[in-house]
């Protein structure tokens, strides 16, 4: 949090005994973090006093005293508390207004005090917030953690949820910052729907309802490389849970197993109708999590220059062609010392004679035979295919051959299951009419897959 | 090493004047080489006067401390000589250069330019047998000129040269000449183009690429580059660079074409062959089986193709993560070209930016593009450099910046269309594909 040192700390009040637990622990943090605290009440019935100057004063005194009683009491704390009366009949729409101009670090406000079915024909403020707001909110439901933590009596026990989209990147990154004005304990969560996962992979096996270990291999590795990037890899414990339900009620029963003080979460704040298209992960943990909840908009991150890529894992996938052969050296070039060089042939699986043939077993054996032959002169082709200057650059290579018919969609699989970070291919030009069409296996990938790909073009001439 | 140095030289002889000054190039090479030297003979009746003949003139070449054995192989001359450097792993034939004139060269071809075109290995055609004899005595460097383009087998040629440096001092200038009204389009440089010569920026950037190649076979030292633009003949061209270098020989690849597509392309090599007043070499362009592993280069000259528009700079970080340390990335964004507004429509002043707000613009975009540029990128020793065009045909300019930039490679971001449930190529990402032979790195937008 260094680089929001000016930035205040936003937390909104209405006086009441949760809105008391918000204010303390939005006082802990910001004597944690060096930050001033800008404490805030909206007054809604503005209006109502308009007519007379004399009645407004007298409505709005015993706020202001209030506020101030309440501004003395976190200082006491040591928090540096600067004190805001709003006028607003819309008291989220007032903090969201502020918040727009202060860019406070984080909002903090206390948890929904309505009944359900307020909620459910209202909104709450504190959801609200966390849909519209740039910066990040604390949702409080219990402050005595937060305060137990800045006397530094304990370290704090933080719960995030990550995925591998871009919007789990804004979470790491808070809670990375938070570490660095505090000790926390940290878990980082993904859960997965084992179906999806077994298709994007190209994983064979039949499970339902948990992961395979390929696939629970695979998202650990990925895991663990994104939360070394955006939060540093020590000291943090990771979970990868397979997932048949809600994703919100997943990660709130792991976050209780883990007794987190808090969850924090991503938000793509979708607005207006795309919010009906998807279930919000977010909002349904912000209503149901039994802890404290941090909601942290996608948006907060993009202000930041993003990070050089690390270039470690590279596919190169070749049909032995020239022109495929021609991509296997610039797969290595992309790789710098340390880092690994997958080359990859895919081919149609073993052809199993019809069960009606004659001899079907002996056949059969013939055919494994012959094929079992054909996939070991094709790994040392590939083996041969490996330029000697890899070893002088302190690169590894490993080759493998992939039975799949489709070629494209064996090298997407084999991407993701390698965690190569960039696919590296040759694409035909063809000569004459067609010189200008792309080839087809490379555009396939690039269709299917979201990873950078190399495409590398035969030379003129 | 030892396997390089056995490799012999071989020199076909007719015995006639220029097969003899041949022969005494091939011996001080030979020499210098440290390789064996076969003389061979093809002759239709092999006489005992042919033999005699031989005899004579391997007595002289031994005189001369050439290392060497000789042979009379009945057949045409060229086969004959193709055939004795396939079968003995030559390093180089040595034939003299044609004596006969036009019209029967026409009819009949020169066997130094079948030789040439067949051989598997370098030949060196001889007019001139003198400067390798001054050479060789160690009087003076040997003045090489070697034609460039930006193909691989110009690199083949480069090599070769490399070679040649290594056994004896050689003072080596390299060419390139060009096609202006081609490359002028390549790079994009629009406007009038002279009748001799390069525009200044095409000029520019054509020496900076060749010497570029050039340094990364031969080093920098030692070589100077000559480009030359111009509307004739490339060989022509090439012939009078090389005379203005007072060049001793020229080197250059050749492609050996064979039948048909023969007759699509003109052949330097061949033109060359014909014309030049030196010793010319020609190296056989590295063919599909006699392909060496490819070196790995690493990527120094990145270009990253960014729409600030539309958020798009998330390509950015990939164009520094490919590129290695102590390279160049080059950021470019494509703006809508100023338009003169037509006075006759009305009230089309009033929303029209005006040049300066035109200019404003384009320095704000270098800002932006500037900020793209990641933290970690000068700790890497990676500079960056931005360029903003006017384009209206996007993916082709993007193309020519990168002709110009001389970009190992181009890292492009695409876009994905919300509700597709593919993704599609962008227009300007698989333009750019299609239209430029540089490596091109797709980047995707981050999953949201």
């Amino acid at each position: 949090m260094n680089t929001h040192e000016t930035k205040p700390i936003l937390c909104g009040t209405d006086f009441s005994e949760n809105a008391t637990q918000a204010a303390n622990a939005a006082a802990a943090l910001a004597v944690r973090a060096g930050q001033p605290l800008l404490l805030v009440h909206v007054a809604d019935e503005f209006g109502g006093h308009a007519g007379s100057k004399e009645s407004l004063a007298a409505f709005l005194r015993p706020l202001r005293k209030h506020l101030r009683a309440e501004a003395a009491r976190l200082r006491q704390a040591g928090a540096e508390v600067e004190v805001k009366l709003l006028d607003g009949s819309v008291p989220e729409k007032a903090i969201e207004e502020l918040a727009g101009t202060q860019r406070p670090s984080l909002v903090v406000v206390s948890s929904v005090s309505k009944s359900a079915f307020d909620r459910w024909t209202l909104g709450s403020v504190s959801e609200h917030l966390a849909q519209s707001v740039a910066s990040p909110t604390l949702v409080v439901r219990d402050a005595a953690p937060f305060e137990a933590w800045a006397r530094g009596e304990r370290a704090l026990k933080v719960f995030v949820a990550a995925d591998f989209t871009s919007v789990s990147e804004a979470p790491l990154c808070w809670v990375a910052a938070l570490r660095r004005i505090g000790p926390c304990e940290v878990t980082v969560a993904h859960v997965d729907r084992p179906q999806e996962e077994r298709e994007r992979l190209g994983d064979g096996s039949f499970t339902f309802t948990e992961n395979s270990p390929l696939v629970q291999r695979v998202l650990e590795r990925d895991l663990k490389k994104k939360v070394r990037a955006l939060l540093g890899g020590e000291r943090v414990s990771m979970v990868v849970e397979p997932l048949v339900n809600r994703a919100d009620a997943r990660l709130i029963e792991l976050a209780t197993q883990a007794q987190a003080d808090v969850i924090v979460i991503g938000t793509r704040q979708r607005q207006g109708l795309s919010r009906f298209g998807e279930h919000s992960v977010s909002r349904g943990i912000l209503r149901h999590a039994p802890m404290n909840v941090v909601c942290v908009p996608a948006s907060a991150r993009a202000e930041e220059a993003t990070p050089i890529p690390k270039i470690q894992r590279v596919l190169v996938a070749t049909d032995f062609s020239e022109i495929g052969n021609r991509a296997v050296p610039y797969a290595f070039s992309l790789v710098p010392k340390g880092g690994t060089v997958f080359l990859v042939h895919t081919t149609p699986s073993m052809p199993v004679p019809g069960l009606l043939a004659l001899n079907v077993t002996g056949k059969m054996k013939a055919s494994r035979a012959e094929h079992a032959t054909r996939l070991r002169e094709t790994s040392a082709q590939l083996q041969a295919l490996i330029p000697r200057a890899a070893a002088e650059r302190g690169v590894a290579s490993e080759v493998k051959v992939i039975e799949n018919a489709d070629p494209a969609n064996a090298i997407c699989q084999a991407a993701r299951r390698l965690g190569a970070e960039v696919i590296c291919l040759g694409s035909h030009g063809r000569s004459g009419l067609s010189a200008t069409l792309l080839g087809s296996v490379a555009q396939a990938v690039m269709a299917q897959c979201r990873r950078p790909v190399l495409v590398v073009r035969p030379p003129a001439a | 090493m030892n396997n390089t140095n056995s490799k012999p030289i071989i020199c076909g002889t007719d015995f006639s004047e220029p097969a003899r000054a041949a022969a005494d190039a091939a011996v001080t090479l030979a020499t210098r080489f440290g390789a064996p030297l076969r003389l061979v003979h093809a002759s239709e009746n092999t006489g005992s006067h042919t033999h005699e003949q031989l005899k004579t003139e391997s007595l002289r070449l031994r005189d001369a401390g050439a290392h060497l054995t000789s042979e009379v192989v009945e057949g045409d001359a060229d086969e004959v000589l193709v055939h004795a450097a396939k079968k003995h792993e030559a390093r180089l034939i040595v034939v003299s250069s044609l004596g006969r004139r036009a019209p029967a060269r026409w009819l009949i071809g020169s066997v130094a330019e079948r030789t040439a075109e067949s051989a598997p290995v370098p030949t060196l055609v001889v007019r001139d047998a003198a400067p390798f004899q001054a050479w060789a005595r160690g009087e003076r460097a040997l003045k090489v000129f070697v034609g460039t383009d930006f193909t691989a087998s110009s690199d083949a040629a480069l090599r070769w040269v490399a070679e040649l440096q290594k056994i004896g001092p050689c003072e080596v200038t390299a060419g390139y000449a060009d096609w202006t009204p081609e490359e002028a389009s390549r790079l994009g440089v629009h406007g009038a183009i002279k009748l001799v010569g390069n525009p200044l920026l095409v000029q520019r950037i054509l020496e900076r690429d060749v010497k570029a190649k050039v340094a990364a076979v031969l080093g920098e030292e030692n070589v100077s580059v000559v480009v030359q633009g111009g509307w004739g003949r490339t060989d022509a061209q090439l012939i009078g660079m090389a005379a203005e270098a007072q060049a001793d020989i020229i080197v250059v690849g050749t492609h050996q074409r064979h039948g048909f597509s023969r007759l699509g392309e003109v052949s330097v090599s061949r033109g060359l062959l014909h014309r030049a007043p030196m010793s010319v070499v020609c190296v056989p362009a590295p063919t599909a089986e006699r392909m060496e592993v490819p070196r790995v280069h690493e990527f120094r000259r990145v270009l990253v193709a960014v729409d600030l528009n539309e958020k798009y700079g998330f390509a950015a970080p990939y164009g520094y993560g490919i590129c290695g340390p102590g390279g160049t990335v080059c950021l470019v964004h494509v703006v809508v070209p100023f338009r003169l507004p037509n006075p006759m429509i009305g009230g089309y002043y009033q929303d029209f930016p005006t040049e300066k707000e035109h200019f404003d613009e384009v320095a704000q975009f270098e800002a932006r593009l500037r900020a793209l540029a990641p933290h970690e990128a000068e700790a890497r020793g990676i500079t960056t450099e931005v360029e903003v065009i006017d384009s209206r045909e996007i993916a082709q300019d993007i193309c020519a910046v990168a002709e110009r930039f001389n970009a190992d490679a181009i890292c492009i971001g695409s876009h994905t269309r919300p509700g597709l449930g593919a993704k599609v190529l962008g227009s300007v990402s698989l333009g750019v594909l299609q239209q430029s032979r540089r490596p091109v790195l797709v980047v995707w937008p981050p999953m949201e």
